[in-house]
């Protein structure tokens, strides 16, 4: 409350200058929208030579981004090709140095970014998956019952223990033969089981960890009050260690991020499997300049959020 | 009528004897004092009572029932579970580091146990609490969080918080110690019109001033056993025990 009081009032300015700022990229935006060239302006002076229209090798592409268009005619035999961008009304043709380069990346940006998004939701339900699990796990390692937390370390151990890779092929290979009722078929299902399972291991370790960091007077005086011990935990000590355990499930979140660049070994088209196939497919190393710039913007975005879950569960602190 | 009494409690921690065939009585009124130098197992005994501690030997009676009976750290007896669970709530307790729930307002740290142990309604749970805080003199502190509170304001509320499931007894383990002098007063003066209000009281502590003015009965307890004990003006004036006369001398 009183911190709202107290900001200075040169945040107040810096603000304004960001809105100035914002909005004269929104006019400019508006603009550049409403005079470009449309599509088909560029793709007829695509030479007919260029575009090989014989079977699957049908080269000629096309993008309409908001603020200007793009389309590239190109002879699979002969490796040559042609771009136009189109922009403010104008139609520009590139064909080498820089700006070739950059229309190339642009190319590659929507089967870039349909990549991110199986990475991004592969990551999001493994982790959602993965931390419910773990929750479990974890209450079973701490419980002084043996038939209970006997089996719930040996989890943890085993999948701690093995690569993740093996765990993964385990799953979309090894499973599929030994019993059809374990059969998966779908990639991605395949990888969000053994990512989930995975992950449920490390998450486990990280909020036993949070748990047993809590200060034993809390169960002591929650003994007294005379709750039970579902209730101790679900009302006194996980809300605790709520913001204990956000800072490490944000880093295992971003390992996990990066881990499920796995997923290209099994042919599930992530992020990594679809630079890596444009990069064999162009021959171009150029491709994992977006694709590396891609992941530190998906980095940053959740870093970002969690940084945010930290503050609103640190009121109390 | 005793409301608690212990016979021959004996409490082992390997082979440390931290209490040796301890004998008490408390009278439904009656404020005891236990006082004595550190490790003497003043709080091992207070913690032994509710249950935070198993004792290895003795019988525990509760309202003259007989509560726990175990003998070489085996139950011998124990009062069938939802007795069990009833009778421990005649024990309310305040600890030394107040124990506060950091992530609930003072409020809220007095309704969590009437409304989920004893299945209050939120508007019957806050208006008893919000009268247990005003009897703390805190009502104005109703939606702050403890880091926000001063120490003797954060054991006022866990005073608050115990008395809320309706104790017939109190426990307090030194609840003055962890503060800083000047806050001790707040504390002391609350626990004293508790007293006075006819609360059944037993309290660890080390302000013998206190321990003189308020309890009817004052304990010394030394190396695990009752060293000496009777009414304050005997205790403080005429202690018989060497040893209660060496302890008073260092703490008075
Ligand atoms: N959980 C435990 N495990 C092993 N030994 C313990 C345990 N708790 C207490 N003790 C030992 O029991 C003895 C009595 O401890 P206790 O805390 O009851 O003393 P105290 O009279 O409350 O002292 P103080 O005034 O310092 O609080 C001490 O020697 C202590 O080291
Ligand atoms: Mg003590």
């Amino acid at each position: 409350m009183s911190s709202q009081n107290k900001k200075p009032a040169r945040v107040n300015s810096r603000l304004r200058v960001a809105c100035i700022v914002v909005a004269a990229i929104l006019v400019i935006g508006a603009v550049m929208a409403l005079v470009k060239p449309p599509m088909s302006d560029l793709v007829e002076r695509i030479p007919e030579e260029m575009v090989d229209r014989a079977g699957a090798n049908y080269s000629q592409t096309e993008y309409n981004y908001l603020i200007f268009n793009i389309a590239r005619g190109r002879n699979v035999r002969t490796a040559e090709s042609d771009t136009y961008i189109g922009i403010f009304g104008m139609v520009i043709q590139i064909n080498d140095g820089f700006p070739a380069k950059l229309a190339n990346m642009l190319f590659w940006l929507p089967a870039l970014l349909s990549g991110a998004r199986i990475t991004i939701s592969l990551t999001i339900v493994s982790m959602l998956a993965g931390v419910f699990l773990s929750v479990f796990l974890a209450l079973g390692k701490i419980s002084k019952i043996k038939l209970i937390s006997k089996p719930c370390s040996a989890y943890i151990f085993f999948f701690r223990g093995t690569p993740l890779l093996m765990q993964l092929f385990f799953v979309y290979y090894a499973l599929p033969m030994m019993s059809t009722a374990l059969t998966i078929n779908d990639k991605f299902t395949a990888a969000f089981v053994a990512f989930a399972l995975n992950n449920a291991a490390y998450c486990a370790e990280i909020i036993r960890a949070a748990i047993q960091s809590i200060d034993k007077g809390q169960f002591e005086v929650s003994h007294a009050l005379g709750l039970t011990y579902a209730q101790t935990m679900r009302l006194v000590i996980i809300p605790q260690s709520f913001r204990r355990l956000i800072p490490p499930v944000a880093n295992e979140f971003i390992m996990v991020l990066k881990d499920v660049s796995l997923v290209s070994l099994i042919a599930l088209s992530d992020l990594t499997h679809t630079t890596r196939s444009i990069n064999s497919s162009s021959s171009s190393v150029l491709v994992f300049i977006p694709a590396m710039i891609i992941y530190l913007v998906i980095t940053a975005f959740f870093t970002f959020v969690f940084n945010r879950l930290e503050k609103r569960f640190s009121v109390y602190q | 009528m005793a409301l608690l009494r212990t016979e021959k409690v004996c409490k082992r921690f390997g082979t440390l004897e931290v209490l040796k065939n301890i004998d008490m009585s408390v009278e439904q009124g009656e404020v005891v004092c236990i006082i004595g130098p550190s490790g003497a197992g003043k709080s091992t005994f207070l913690r032994s009572m509710n249950q935070l501690e198993t004792i290895t030997s003795g019988k525990i009676f509760l309202d003259e029932e007989l509560f726990l009976h175990r003998e070489n750290n085996v139950t011998i007896s124990r009062v069938e579970q939802a007795e069990y669970k009833r009778l421990l709530l005649e024990m309310g307790m305040v600890f030394q580091a107040f124990n506060l729930f950091p992530h609930k307002t003072a409020l809220e740290n007095i309704m969590l146990a009437p409304i989920n142990v004893k299945k209050m309604s939120k508007a019957d749970a806050e208006e008893l609490c919000r009268g247990l805080l005003d009897k703390v003199g805190l009502a104005e502190k109703a939606d702050e969080y403890p880091i926000r509170l001063s120490g003797g304001q954060q054991q006022r509320v866990a005073i608050a918080r115990a008395l809320a499931m309706d104790p017939k007894i109190m426990l307090f383990d030194e609840p003055t110690s962890a503060l800083d002098p000047e806050l001790v007063g707040e504390v002391l003066s609350v626990m004293r019109s508790l007293a006075e209000s006819g609360m059944t009281m037993v309290v660890v502590s080390h302000e013998m001033g206190f321990a003189r003015e308020v309890a009817n009965h004052v304990i010394f307890m030394c190396d695990g056993l009752i060293a000496e004990e009777g009414p304050p003006s005997m205790i403080f004036s005429a202690p018989e025990n060497p040893r209660t006369r060496q302890f008073l001398n260092s703490v008075l």
